[in-house]
């Protein structure tokens, strides 16, 4: 165990340099309580040993993410078993549903996962990548939305946008879309002075916050007032460190969480953030009985959940960032 | 002897500390289960209903001998059960428990959540206390409709107040005990007692719908908040009803409402839904609507939960009550923990083999069978409508074992993580495993001693 803190801080330090906040700003506290390896015990055993495995498009993603910023990379089998399955989920139209077998409509949220996936894996070129540019076109809309569905009725929102946005990036396709009008789009989503609602005139949350600001970035057209603004908004949120503040009624999320950090690492602002008091809260969602996290304060362990807790560490700088391959010291 | 057992008995009840199962007379034993190993129920009843405070207790009473037998003579003997921690005053004093008592007889019109005698009732006329039903083809007692709710009272201890309220509420004990006893009608003796959990917890519906609210511009959103979004949202699916806007009692409030009154939910004891005058009834269950709506709906997936369809305590009592309990869950599959979609299939699965079109059917519940070889599933088979080939199966001796008796509640199957579930198998065995020590039922090796449990 004292092994393992010591080996945690060492990679802490070394992770720093590599973190996107700049070097002056609020360090965060060392993990003390979460073992680790414990977690990566969780991972093996409720993802990476299943004979399914890796079962779903998400949870594929959650594992490559979780095992690479865990350190234990992914194995060559692991990797094969991976890509085969995502291939099976691209369907006819190109595009990607959750699992093959049962879940045959496609949907941009899939999509993303799988082209993340394929990514983190340096295997994009795996799938045919002119079937899914020629699923995605017909999804991007005159109004610079983009749909998650290609299905009469369907309507794109921030949401969908964000993940169209984002495929389209990883496949180097920005020819597809009306950048401006992707633009307004994206801003009909803002709450004045605020951050991002997940209908256009609602109140900011911390997701849609996370999918506006990120699609800004995408396009890049996130302007140092908008930035300033939504950082402004977020020190105002309890996931700015008030997370167990009591003046609210209802309890945090480890996703939530996971989103405003996200955001404020794209924001480049981790140090406005009361960086102890969020650590002592994913503290608190880490269960030692299998070494996973739950969603909630009080909540049992789920694997999205564990993501969504790894995913904070890393955004915390205590474990290694799986996407900032280029970045990363070693 | 007996007198001095019953009289230690006694003794122990009164001093409150323990609940341990023990026996009273050394010719009988009673073994007691919940029906499914959780019960749903809501948190609040002003707006609308999935499911109402309603758990089900089955006992069995083994005469011990030579050939020992399961007996059911309602004329020889009575088994009672008493729901520990939730009492007349406890329920009083729950408010979440008294928006039942003021919403049930809207919910279910005719019915009166108070007993003749004052007391509190269930659905089905059962009280936290009473006497349990010979049923002599299952070979065991029955109550059904029991108004077990989440305790919140100090007669749970803070430990067992493991459940979390979205609602801001104070924490609550999901897994209540009832005490069984066996009594002889004629002399009033007690023959038997045990204890078993009666879980009732709360699902996860408001703890996401909440933010649902929340995203529709609801700051600090009540569950009636999320009941009109909820409404407005039923409005853009193919039957356009906002359901927001019933007001099935005519007093200008809408709700309460029911979801099984127009989506067919065969747990609710009803075969066709009763409807809603004016309003259609749906043409699919209730399980169906709400699982395959969840799992396909784009916008749950984009914005939400892109894993809902595994993401099983996203809804069923995963706050900290973790109702999958059972010995299953630290066994393995190829190395794997086994989870519920393992058993049941993902939500994908299971609406694209129309599991959700028949609930609560022995045609689509799991079966044991599916992975484990003469098990005997099916033997003794009771036609109850409802439930899996598990809880409907007896083997052993002439078929009259209930699997649940041994191997204990779905859900919770012993050895299970939580030491509640296997208190009474321990009482009897001294092992948290199924009951597997012929010394529990035979007092010597009669002509059914040895015969394997399941052929």
């Amino acid at each position: 165990m004292k092994r393992l803190t010591v080996t945690l801080l060492l990679l802490c330090g070394m992770m720093i340099p590599a973190a996107l906040w700049a070097a002056e700003e609020q360090p965060a506290a060392p993990a003390k309580r979460i073992d680790l390896k414990l977690t990566s015990k969780y991972i093996a055993s409720e993802w990476t040993n299943r004979k399914e495995f890796p079962d779903s498009v998400t949870f594929a993603y959650y594992n490559v993410y979780c095992l690479k910023a865990l350190g234990k990379g992914v194995s060559a089998e692991q990797k094969k078993k991976i890509i085969t399955f995502l291939k099976s989920c691209q369907r006819q139209d190109g595009g990607f549903a959750p699992d093959p077998a049962y879940a045959q409509r496609s949907n941009i949220v899939f999509t993303f996962y799988a082209l993340k996936t394929l990514s983190l894996l340096d295997s994009l070129d795996a799938i045919d990548r002119n079937k899914l540019v020629a699923h995605l076109k017909p999804l991007v809309q005159a109004d610079g939305g983009i749909k998650g569905v290609n299905r009469p009725g369907e309507k794109a929102d921030l949401a969908t946008t964000y993940y169209g946005l984002e495929a389209l990036d990883l496949l180097k396709a920005p020819e597809l879309l009306h950048r401006d009008k992707t633009v307004a789009f994206v801003q009909s989503y803002r709450e004045k002075g605020q951050g991002f609602g997940r209908m256009p005139g609602k109140p900011s949350m911390p997701l849609s916050t996370m999918m506006g600001v990120r699609s800004l970035l995408l396009l890049n057209a996130l302007k140092e007032t908008d930035r300033q603004e939504i950082i402004a908004h977020i020190k105002t949120t309890r996931y700015s460190g008030l997370v167990k503040d009591r003046k609210y009624p209802d309890l945090p999320t480890v996703e939530d969480m996971a989103a405003t950090l996200e955001t404020m690492t794209d924001l480049s602002a981790m140090g406005m953030l009361d960086l102890p008091a969020i650590h002592t809260f994913i503290e608190s969602l880490y269960i030692p009985e299998n070494g996973g996290f739950g969603p909630q304060p009080g909540y049992g362990t789920t694997p999205p959940s564990t993501y969504y807790g790894i995913v904070c560490l890393v955004k915390l700088g205590q474990i290694k960032d799986p996407l900032l391959k280029t970045k990363t010291v070693r | 002897m007996k007198k001095k057992i019953a009289v230690g008995c006694l003794a122990l009840a009164a001093t409150g500390a323990t609940l341990l199962t023990s026996t009273a007379h050394a010719d009988y034993k009673v073994i007691a289960t919940n029906d499914l190993g959780m019960h749903c129920v809501c948190m609040g009843f002003d707006t609308f209903v999935l499911l109402p405070p309603f758990n089900t207790l089955r006992a069995q009473l083994i005469q011990r001998g030579s050939d020992p037998v399961p007996v059911t003579d309602g004329s020889r003997f009575k088994v009672t059960y008493d729901i520990v921690q939730n009492t007349e005053a406890s329920l009083k004093a729950d408010p979440y428990y008294q928006s039942w008592v003021t919403n049930a007889p809207k919910l279910f019109p005719g019915f009166n959540p108070k007993a003749a005698n004052g007391n509190y009732q269930g659905l089905t006329g059962s009280q936290l206390r009473g006497e349990m039903t010979p049923d002599s083809q299952g070979a065991m007692w029955e109550v059904v409709g029991v108004p077990a709710y989440p305790d919140m009272s100090s007669n749970s201890t803070t430990a067992q107040k493991i459940m979390t309220d979205p609602l801001g509420g104070p924490n609550r004990n999901p897994y209540l005990t009832a005490s069984v006893k066996a009594y002889d009608r004629a002399t009033g003796a007690l023959l038997a007692q045990t204890t078993t959990v009666v879980p009732a917890a709360f699902g996860g519906c408001c703890g996401c719908h909440l933010n649902v609210a929340k995203s529709y511009g609801y700051a600090n959103p009540t569950p009636r908040d999320s009941f009109n979004v909820m409404g407005m949202l039923h409005a853009q699916n193919s039957s356009h009803i906002n359901i927001a806007t019933i007001d099935p009692d005519h007093d200008g409030v809408p709700g309460p409402i029911r979801c099984s009154q127009c989506h067919l939910d065969p747990a609710m004891g009803e075969s066709v839904a009763p409807g809603y005058a004016g309003y259609a009834v749906s043409k699919y269950t209730f399980s169906d609507v709400l699982h395959r709506w969840h799992a396909q709906n784009s916008v749950v997936l984009t914005n939400y939960d892109p894993n809902i369809a595994k993401d099983c305590y996203q809804c069923h009592p995963g706050n900290n009550v973790n109702c999958y309990r059972g010995a299953h869950t630290s066994e393995t599959i190829n190395g794997h923990n086994v989870w519920c979609t393992d058993c049941h299939g993902d939500l994908n699965q299971r609406i694209a083999q129309g599991q959700m079109l028949q609930p609560w059917s022995d045609t689509t519940l799991p079966k044991c069978a599916t992975c484990h070889s003469n098990t005997g599933e099916g033997g003794g088979y009771m036609e109850k409508r409802l439930f899996g080939k598990y809880l409907n199966s007896h083997g052993h001796y002439s078929e009259k074992i209930l699997c649940s008796s041994c191997h204990g509640e779905p859900h919770a199957l012993n050895p299970s993580a939580m030491a509640a579930d296997n208190t009474q198998n321990i009482a009897l065995q001294g092992l948290a495993n199924p009951i597997g020590k012929c010394s529990v039922c035979h007092t010597n090796q009669g002509t059914s001693y040895g015969k394997p449990p399941h052929s």
